[in-house]
């Protein structure tokens, strides 16, 4: 009898542990299939044939970094039916477990938990460190004080100088930190009649918006967590009558995009990816190319930096993933792995959001390979500088609205005769309202 | 309300949906073009409403603008029906494009607008639109295996490379040296290049220096002529089989400090190519109506969906511009 029930326990337990030993193995082989959100094309709205190149080659490198993980992603998607594609995957339920975020739609995302919160995996890895990142790189990716996406690249905004305008007015291009005075002093020069039929044809500058003049005054105008307004300071009024001040040399006649691509205009505010992608050949030849030009800082206000807001390429993770820690390592894998930031910096048209890679030999040479013209390449120092002192526009659901009641109202001030000072107050007014319905 | 609005709105209503509902679960719901929505719990309208009906397209590559023009032709008559395209990329990878045309027959489109990356090899997906009943509308570059589509909406390009032609021999009427850039796996820049090789023929003043692949691309076109100008000190022309592959050579040119006196022709008509013929950099070019190409192709899509005969291959003529007529066409759009 005894032997009958050793018997049997010998067979339960033999059973169990070659179960255990089955189920741990088959665990250990289990390959996690990870979806990636991404679009074709580039996000900075420039040309760029070698997307998925890029996607596939880092992809390649993860999966033999991460054996037991695989990444597919659906190919083809427009920039311009990205957010409708994935709106609709989440709205069934099927969001990619990992996804590129468009920055209209980041707001909207962090904002109704469509996006994992990333905090917890940030302060639980050991491997992260914060410090290699710019903060304001980081920043971009906040919603509400947590880090709902981390950024694959970002993008400052620079000045594009026309060189070939300011040479034949004999003037010097601005280097280092110019300032409203000088930007000013030079487009009083340059604005003129230069055919004499009595109509304005060359102008100072074409595109530099009232933000961008609030900015490059150190202002920014919502806290970040989109419940105050800050429209009243001083610095933003000052800003509003610099716009004013600027458009008035141009009496009636206002500078179109045309006359900027035909040569006749000084300056205009650009993403440097622009600078990235148009300055080498062979796309020099498509644009801007009937004239010598370069980029530089933006000219910075009484109370700012010659910095102004600063363009992110985010990516974040589904807040109902199944593979949690997976879709983590793909996300570190992608912004923080250096030779990967490196490859992306190749590739892309942006700059990395890590400073190691930016202040890399590597990153350098690229730059020179992209424009092997010494007096006009734009180095590392002075992007690393324009990203640290740019603004971060904070991301809430009600921006993009706040900013068009504010806009609305700034054109009338701008171009007709509304008091600035009192229409700052009305916007004021009417947007604290609006953030807080 | 825009449609960022709309889908804004849609998400937060989904989502919270989802959330209050199911828990960590998330139940379908409809979505603003059918998408894939499985439960509805609207009324029943008196009369049923006309089915929206949804196309997909997908192009060699949409890193050239002329297949953007053509898309927006395309949506300017199907958005007008109050249908939509879904739109596709596969950045000359053709494998790519055959998983691209699988999903779409799985979305179960009403036809699909096929710009294939090689002629040739598109053939299995084609074979799958088939079985699946889907119509293939090709555009632009025809396919090999035409048997296998509705109908074929292209540029005559074989007249634009007799336009070429023509137009160089009055430029340089005793002849001299050829670089011609072509896209052998594209029939339509075969059908380009093979008009100027025959219009040569017998013409021992004509000589091709150099007939290499650049696939249609500006970027590759440079670093392709930047070799040939390596290999050869005497270049009269260059015929690119479209306006990118005509501008990357002007920039391997230009940037070796070559380019003058070089007749430099595309195909296309593109906005950047026609700045380039007014400003002198570019001598000619053959220029298409993309938008008309898109236009004529989704009209002939809803025939074909409608039950009526449509022709198999229709062609739409292509003009040369250079200096003399450029203004004409404005440079800023397509034609």
């Amino acid at each position: 009898m005894k032997n009958k029930w050793r018997n049997i326990v010998g067979i339960i337990a033999f059973v169990v542990l070659t179960s255990v030993i089955i189920f741990t193995v088959q665990g250990r082989n289990k390959t996690v299939t990870l979806e990636l959100g991404i679009f074709a094309g580039s996000n900075w709205d420039v040309p760029n044939p070698e997307n998925y190149k890029m996607f596939d080659e880092i992809i390649s490198k993860f999966e033999k970094a991460y054996p037991g993980i695989k990444v597919t992603y659906r190919s083809g998607t427009l920039k311009e039916d990205y957010s409708e594609w994935l709106a609709q995957k989440i709205i069934n339920g099927k969001q990619p477990d990992v996804f590129v975020v468009l920055s209209s739609d980041f707001n909207t995302f962090s904002s109704i938990g469509v996006m994992k919160d990333l905090n917890k995996l940030i302060e639980n890895d050991q491997d992260f460190d914060r410090e290699k990142l710019y903060t304001n790189a980081l920043k971009s990716g906040q919603f509400r004080g947590h880090q709902y996406a981390l950024p694959l690249e970002v993008v400052p905004v620079l000045m594009f100088a026309n060189r070939t305008l300011l040479r034949n007015e004999g003037i010097e291009v601005p280097k280092g930190d110019w300032t409203w005075e000088d930007f000013y002093d030079i487009c009083q020069r340059v604005t003129k009649d230069t055919d004499g039929d009595g109509k304005i044809d060359q102008f100072g500058t074409y595109g530099f918006t009232w933000q961008h003049a609030v900015y490059t005054n150190g202002q920014n105008l919502f806290d970040a967590n989109g419940t105050t307004a800050y429209f009243e300071p001083s610095e933003v009024l000052e800003s509003i009558n610099f716009i004013k001040k600027l458009n008035e040399l141009n009496q009636n006649f206002k500078p179109t995009s045309d006359d900027f691509d035909l040569g006749k205009v000084a300056f205009r505010p650009f993403p440097f990816s622009t600078y990235r992608a148009y300055k080498p050949y062979p796309l020099r030849v498509k644009k801007y190319s009937s004239f010598e030009w370069e980029g530089i800082k933006m000219p910075k206000g009484p109370n700012g930096n010659n910095a102004a807001e600063l363009y992110s390429f985010l990516i974040g993770m589904s807040s109902i993933t199944n593979n949690e820690k997976e879709a983590w390592e793909l996300i570190k894998y992608l912004t923080t792995d250096e030779s990967i930031q490196l490859s992306i910096f190749g590739y892309s048209h942006g700059v990395s959001a890590l400073k190691n890679v930016n202040e890399s030999d590597e990153a350098g040479e690229i730059l020179l390979r992209d424009n092997p013209d010494e007096e006009t390449v734009i180095n590392m120092d002075m992007l690393e500088e324009v990203i640290e002192n740019s603004i971060v526009i904070p991301s809430f659901e009600k921006y993009e609205e706040a900013m068009s009641m504010a806009d609305k109202e700034l054109f009338q001030v701008i171009n007709g005769d509304k008091n600035a000072e009192t229409s700052l107050s009305i916007i004021q007014r009417e947007i604290e309202k609006f953030l807080i319905q | 309300m825009s449609n960022k609005k709309i889908i804004a709105l849609l998400l937060v209503v989904a989502f919270a949906f989802s959330v209050a509902a199911c828990g960590t679960s998330t139940k379908p719901v409809s979505t603003p073009d059918g998408g894939n929505a499985s439960s509805s719990d609207s009324a029943q309208p008196s009369e049923p409403a006309k089915k929206a009906r949804k196309f997909g397209a997908t192009y060699m590559t949409m890193n050239n603008p002329f297949f953007g023009a053509l898309n927006d032709g395309i949506k300017s008559v199907v958005e007008a029906n109050g249908d939509s395209v879904v739109t596709l990329d596969p950045n000359l990878d053709q494998a790519k494009q055959i998983s691209q045309i699988e999903d779409l027959i799985a979305q179960k489109v009403d036809a699909i607008f096929v710009n294939p990356v090689d002629w040739k090899g598109i053939k299995p997906a084609l074979e799958a639109a088939q079985k699946a009943g889907i119509p293939i509308i090709n555009v632009d570059a025809p396919v090999y295996d035409e048997d296998l589509v509705a109908t074929i909406i292209a540029s005559d390009n074989y007249s634009a490379g007799k336009l070429v032609f023509e137009d160089a021999v009055k430029r340089l009427p005793n002849g001299g040296n050829v670089v011609l850039l072509e896209h052998p796996t594209a029939k339509s820049a075969i059908d380009r290049t093979q008009a100027f090789k025959d219009a040569i023929k017998d013409k021992p003043e004509w000589v091709i220096v150099a007939n290499q692949t650049s696939d249609g691309q500006l970027e590759k076109a440079m670093p392709v002529m930047e070799n040939i100008l390596q290999a050869h000190k005497d270049i009269d022309l260059v015929y690119g089989l479209n306006d990118p592959t005509a501008m990357g050579a002007f920039a391997a040119l230009q940037a070796a400090n070559r380019d003058e006196g070089v007749l430099i022709y595309g195909v296309d008509g593109a906005p950047d190519a026609k700045k380039a013929i007014k400003e002198g950099n570019m001598t000619a070019t053959a220029a298409q109506s993309p938008k008309g190409i898109g236009v004529t192709a989704a009209e002939t899509a809803y025939k074909i969906l409608n039950g009526e005969q449509v022709e198999k291959l229709i062609l739409v003529p292509v003009t040369l511009i250079d200096a003399s007529n450029v203004d004409e066409f404005g440079l800023d759009g397509w034609q």
